[in-house]
């Protein structure tokens, strides 16, 4: 491996800490002081969890965060605000939840039972009904009519998250029809988002054939002797991070079982069940359990001009048992302490129910839900009214949204970036948290 | 038709063949560093000239000025000139962006001139290679990595190519860009700055404030920044002002255009303090204020009116107007200058480069200056500019910083003493120059607020006017349906009255014939009641003609008047009063960036006494120290820095260095020879050459478009201009077919160039070359020898090990 002599960020101590990092992530959960995670062939590196060093390390790595993106719009009547029996409502019924008082729609039965360890905002007045923008602003926190480029929640989270010399990428998308690429913006490149498409790994992570691991690590000695006598004519931070950037691809390629959803046990995958999503968020969890500061996983698709109910039943009938299987994997491992998990849309749909059975873009009242990590759980955040066409009471929207997320995980969500000579605030500075879901 | 043969060329190409001569032409200076504006302020007499100011002497080279300026500027020792083989790479990375073949280097490093680096320059200056790499950075910097959608998209930067191959003075195109509404097809892909931000006000203010201005005015659109007391609402406002009424229009078959409107006045509060203005007047940032613009009456407001199917083209463009603007004013100079300046250096003089205001001081506040002057004076055209920047010492010199055994503890310490004793002459002066331009700023408000109140009654004026001019169109068309009526009338009865006549003599030539007595006499009593008619209706028109006349005349009294208003704002006068108030600002921040620069210049040189104290007693204090010493040597030119290659230069690069960019090349100009645009073939032999080489340059960025498309994604961004390293790059540089692709021998790839090469000495140099533009040391040639010779049974393999890690390393990656 390749590796010039420098004491200050070379030390012997750092690399034993980043490298068993990498390699200890797996062990995350038993660091973390939790069992029951050695029975899934993750622990790679016990002997290493059990130093004192690894776990500080891992709790200086910070929080993780799982989006859940319903492309096109979920309905919330037909999800988490419920309003049977009126001229809105639609034709299903409102279930109970785990929570005493609250009811969801009848088409999540599973996450309803979940409910306890999540919360709805109910409020979410958006002023938006253009899905790329509404893409943009939910998960930007800015408002941005036009793409003025703020960076996507992951690259907020990756650069605030992300532990010292993580060498996985540190914001994740995971691509099942509904666009989006992550944009980092003034962050830079390195925290863009790294795309698994299908749920297949990221790009160049695979050796081409002709390449064996012993060449590669050939050619990178080679270059490394090259650093090392350039570096005595001038060396930089900059030509420190580029040189460090090929040890992190090394590490990666050695890890790159971590994007092999198809090593998790056949019980898991079943449970999971055999559909795109199901898997994506099998390989979300594992992506969690490794590490990986910022998950993004999309269903698609929700845009119900047509048929909404129909299309209802079917979409959250395969998101619904993934999804509430996931937080409950979380919960057993221990993972959702320390990941914020959210369910979001670019905007909702019309209570009105137009002449195709079919309901519009609408961002005036409609819900999200979120949980986990240091959110309150069980929360029911602000009301519509009887019917669903108005918010009556703590309207929000996605600048709050980003400020609790951002909370959520530790971030000083009022702070700024200082990149390249310039401020930029983390979050709007216009808006706050949402306070009452901060535990 | 554009002599390059790209369809989108604006207008007649130069002759590239002239441009190499044009382009070698010296800017000489009088070395008037200061302030070499006529229109500034009295220069401040009391401030002495020291560092920023050489011993003028007649007709001095700007390279020399800037050395000049930079060395007075230095603490401590500068590093000298980079080697040969660093100037061969650099200037072809800087001016062409691309490492020089394995030819080129080998020319210029055997050359024995001693100006081969002038010739060089000359040379680069007029390749195609310039206008190619000179287009990237254009179109990266002015559309900050948007793409423009459809028919913009190849147009936009063919654009930028033609503009450039032809040295379209830079004022010129910064003009077209905020002009072109992209109806006109020889404009419309200038439209692409306008389009690509989809012509919505907020953002065009943004891009316009920092592209333009360098000023980064977003924070101040709701309100004064709360701590940059520079940063005004107003201002903001005030550029707004002149992109208010555009809008985007969406016309047949999706095009689009910009559209603009006659009128539309701009309002703001503060949502602080919710003080606010109503009708703001277009401004410049901290620049000029447009009071007078034409009001042309409502019939006259449109070109083309905007309607659903029309995008509107007013008679007076505010937008226009801020293009017209441009030349002269101070800040956009700045802005050029500064941008110009950190493509060579990786920052600006001024950093960021959309931070530029008083808080934030250049490195060299005078040579900044100087620069923006030099541009004006050279009729803002690039290739001038770029060529002494890059003849300076201070560009050449090399990336190794000066030891610590050539610091001069003693030296230093009288360099303290006499930057402490300028700080305090500074700093005296500069609260003079302070005041007046706090009075200059004083009197421009009075100024202003006067001819507000002037505006205000001109408004009322021009309503007035609106009005007479209705009226008066209202009264001269009634005037003219009377006439009309009249004409009708009289024509009735005149012939009535030619038959009565008639019929009357009939009756005396029959001798009373009685039907025909009753007929006379009917006609007569016809005629005479339509005469009598005839008269009332002439009667009625003579009124609404005097109507018509009165209206006339109060329009004419009106127009007068609003004429009177507009001379009366007296916006000469306040011009005038603007243009001191601009000018003893400008010469009050300078000097207050020269008093921070001697503060940062005495830190560091304080620094530097005790670095000196540190290396014996605690080395890694000290390492740390002297890290931040380099990092200041390299901001004050004194030493070079490392600059990352942007995604199109380390593309590019690779593909020189492996081979493929010849093949690129080839296939380009085969393409170009097997059908040569039309251009080409009616060019006459003496231009033939240029106009094809042109051809093929912009054939070839066309086909590697795609390429350059995935780069831009992986290695660039758009607002920070930081270098980062991502695994991602890594995983690309590592696995990705495209580089693998390249490493495999084939045709005369530099991989199988060097598979046939027998001595291991032979590969090294080639290798070293070809990559890294410089021949191999020895102890390097023994590497790979022993790298080579451990491997005889798959030596391609190695070769292409070797050749990867040669373009994957640190020395690669960067500019040095």
């Amino acid at each position: 491996m390749a590796r010039t002599t420098d004491p200050a960020c070379r030390s012997l101590e750092h690399v034993i800490s980043r490298r068993s990092l990498l390699h200890g992530l797996g062990a995350f959960g038993g660091a973390a002081g939790v069992a029951g995670i050695a029975g899934h062939g993750l622990g790679l590196c016990g002997g290493l969890a059990a130093s004192p060093a690894i776990a500080e390390a891992v709790r200086a790595g910070g929080k993780r965060v799982l989006v859940i993106f319903l492309h096109g719009g979920v309905s919330q009547l037909e999800s988490w605000d419920p309003k049977p029996g009126t001229d809105t409502g639609g034709p299903f019924r409102a279930i109970p939840t785990s929570v005493p008082g609250v009811h969801v729609s009848e088409l999540l039965p599973h996450t309803a039972r979940q409910m306890h360890r999540l919360s709805i905002i109910r409020s979410l007045d958006t002023r938006n009904g253009d899905h790329a923008r509404g893409q943009r602003e939910m998960t930007s926190g800015r408002d941005q009519p036009a793409p003025l480029d703020y960076p996507h929640l992951g690259a907020v989270v990756a650069r605030t998250s992300a532990p010292a010399g993580f060498s996985l990428p540190g914001h994740i998308l995971v691509r099942g029809g509904g666009g989006g690429a992550g944009t980092s913006a003034y962050l830079g490149p390195r925290y863009a988002g790294v795309v698994m498409e299908d749920g297949q790994p990221p790009a160049h992570t695979a050796r081409p054939d002709a390449l064996s691991a012993e060449a590669d690590r050939r050619r990178s000695l080679l270059r490394s002797r090259m650093n090392d006598r350039f570096a005595g004519r001038r060396r930089t931070a900059d030509t420190d991070a580029y040189t460090q950037s090929y040890d992190q691809a090394l590490d990666l390629l050695e890890q790159r079982h971590v994007f092999d959803v198809s090593r998790e046990s056949q019980r898991d995958q079943d449970r999971y069940g055999p559909h795109e999503f199901g898997r994506h968020c099998l390989l979300a969890r594992r992506l969690l359990e490794h590490g990986v500061p910022f998950v993004q996983v999309n269903h698609s698709n929700y845009d119900t001009h047509h048929e909404n109910f129909d299309f209802h039943i079917e979409q959250l009938g395969e998101f619904d048992r993934p999804f509430a299987t996931l937080i409950d994997d979380l919960t057993v491992r221990g993972l959702l302490d320390d990941t914020l998990v959210c369910v979001m849309s670019e905007f909702g749909r019309t209570p009105r129910i137009n002449d195709r059975y079919g309901r519009d873009h609408w961002g005036t009242a409609w819900s999200v839900v979120l949980g986990g990590a240091g959110l309150q759980r069980g929360a029911v955040i602000g009301r519509t009214n009887a019917n669903g066409t108005a918010v009556e009471d703590r309207p929000v929207d996605h600048g709050h949204l980003f400020h609790t997320i951002l909370r959520g995980v530790g971030v000083d969500s009022h702070g700024t970036f200082h990149v390249a000579g310039r401020d930029h605030p983390i979050a709007d500075p216009a808006k706050g948290p949402i306070d009452e879901l901060l535990a | 038709m554009a002599a390059c043969g790209i369809d989108t060329c604006v207008r007649g190409m130069a002759r590239p063949a002239v441009l190499a001569m044009l382009l070698c032409r010296v800017i000489t200076t009088t070395a008037m560093a200061a302030d070499p504006d006529p229109a500034a302020a009295p220069p401040p007499a009391a401030v002495p000239q020291v560092a920023v100011t050489p011993t003028a002497s007649a007709a001095r080279p700007l390279h020399e000025v800037i050395d000049a300026l930079v060395t007075a500027a230095a603490v401590g020792p500068c590093a000298p000139r980079c080697s040969d083989a660093d100037f061969v790479r650099r200037i072809h990375l800087d001016l062409t962006g691309v490492i020089p073949t394995t030819a080129r280097v080998r020319a210029f490093l055997a050359d024995p001139a001693g100006d081969k680096r002038t010739k060089l320059v000359d040379d680069l200056l007029a390749d195609p290679g310039f206008a190619r790499h000179v287009m990237f950075v254009l179109d990266a910097m002015l559309l900050e990595r948007a793409s423009p959608s459809g028919d913009l998209a190849a147009a936009w930067r063919e654009y930028l190519f033609s503009s450039l191959v032809d040295d379209k003075p830079l004022d010129g195109m910064f003009r077209d860009l905020l002009v072109s509404d992209g109806s006109d097809p020889a404009m419309r892909p200038a439209a692409a700055f306008l389009l690509t931000r989809d012509a919505e006000p907020v953002q065009l203010t943004r891009a316009i404030g920092r592209l333009y201005f360098g000023r980064d005015l977003q924070c101040a659109q709701c309100h004064d920044h709360p701590i940059d007391d520079d940063i005004r609402q107003a201002e903001h406002q005030g550029l707004y002002a002149f992109v208010a009424r555009t809008s985007l229009f969406r016309g047949k078959d999706n095009a689009l255009l910009a559209s603009e409107k006659a009128d539309g006045e701009v309002d703001y509060q503060s949502v602080f303090t919710k003080e606010g203005e109503k009708g703001v007047w277009p401004r410049l940032p901290g620049g000029m204020t447009l009071v007078d613009e034409p009001r042309p009456e409502p019939d006259a407001a449109y070109v083309t009116e905007p309607t659903k199917t029309s995008h509107g083209v007013p008679a007076f463009s505010r937008r226009a107007a801020l293009a017209a603007r441009l030349a002269d004013d101070h800040g956009f100079r700045l802005n050029l200058a500064n941008r110009i300046w950190a493509i060579f250096f990786g920052r600006g003089l001024v950093h960021p480069l959309d931070g530029i205001g008083p808080d934030n001081a250049a490195t060299h506040p005078g040579l900044l200056l100087r620069l923006a002057e030099a541009l004006r004076e050279q009729g803002f055209r690039l290739r001038p500019l770029v060529r002494e920047i890059v003849l300076s010492e201070t560009y050449q010199r090399s990336v190794e910083p000066p030891g610590h055994d050539e610091v001069s503890a003693v030296e230093i310490g009288a360099r303290v003493t006499s930057l402490e004793g300028e700080r305090i002459a500074r700093t005296a002066a500069l609260e003079t120059l302070e005041q007046a331009a706090a009075a200059a700023e004083t009197r421009r408000q009075e100024a202003v607020a006067a001819t507000r109140a002037v505006h205000v009654d001109r408004l009322a004026r021009l309503t007035e006017r609106d009005a007479a001019s209705k009226a008066a169109a209202a009264a001269t068309a009634a005037a003219a349906t009377t006439s009309a009526d009249l004409t009708r009338a009289r024509t009735v009865s005149d012939a009535l009255a030619g038959a009565a006549a008639q019929a009357t003599r009939a009756v005396e030539l029959t001798a009373g014939d009685a039907a025909l007595q009753s007929l006379a006499a009917t006609l007569a009593e016809r005629a005479s009641a339509k005469g009598r008619q005839a008269e009332a209706v002439a009667q009625a028109h003579a009124e609404k003609q005097a109507a018509a006349d009165t209206a006339m005349g109060a329009l004419t009294a009106a127009r007068g008047a609003a004429e009177d208003a507009t001379a009366r704002l007296g916006a000469d006068d306040l011009a005038r009063v603007e243009r001191e108030a601009v000018a003893a600002r400008r010469a009050a921040t300078v000097a207050a960036q020269e008093v921070r620069r001697l503060d940062a210049r005495i830190q560091l040189a304080r620094d530097l006494l005790a670095h000196a104290d540190f290396v014996g007693t605690d080395p890694a204090a000290a390492a740390v120290a002297w890290q931040s010493i380099v990092d200041r040597w390299t901001d004050a030119g004194q030493v070079a820095a490392l600059r990352a290659l942007s995604p199109e230069q380390l593309a590019l690069s690779v593909q020189q260095a492996t081979g493929a960019l010849a093949a690129r090349q080839a296939n380009a100009a085969a393409a170009i020879d097997k059908a040569p645009p039309e251009a080409l073939a009616k060019a006459s032999a003496d231009e033939r050459d240029d106009i094809r080489a042109m051809q093929v340059e912009m054939r070839m960025v066309k086909d590697a478009s795609g390429l350059l498309r995935s780069a831009a994604t992986l290695f660039g961004d758009t607002l920070s201009d930081g270098f980062q390293a991502s695994v991602s790059q890594a995983l690309y540089f590592g696995n990705a077919p495209d580089i693998q692709g390249q490493l495999a021998p084939s045709g005369s790839n530099l991989v199988a160039t060097l598979a046939a090469m027998s001595e291991a000495a032979a590969v090294a140099d080639e290798a070293y070359v070809a990559v890294l533009s410089r021949p191999p040391a020895d102890d390097e040639r023994a590497d790979v020898a022993a790298f080579l010779d451990a491997r005889p049974h798959d030596r391609t393999q190695a070769i292409a090990e070797l050749v990867w890690a040669l373009v994957s390393s640190n020395e690669f990656r960067f500019n040095h």
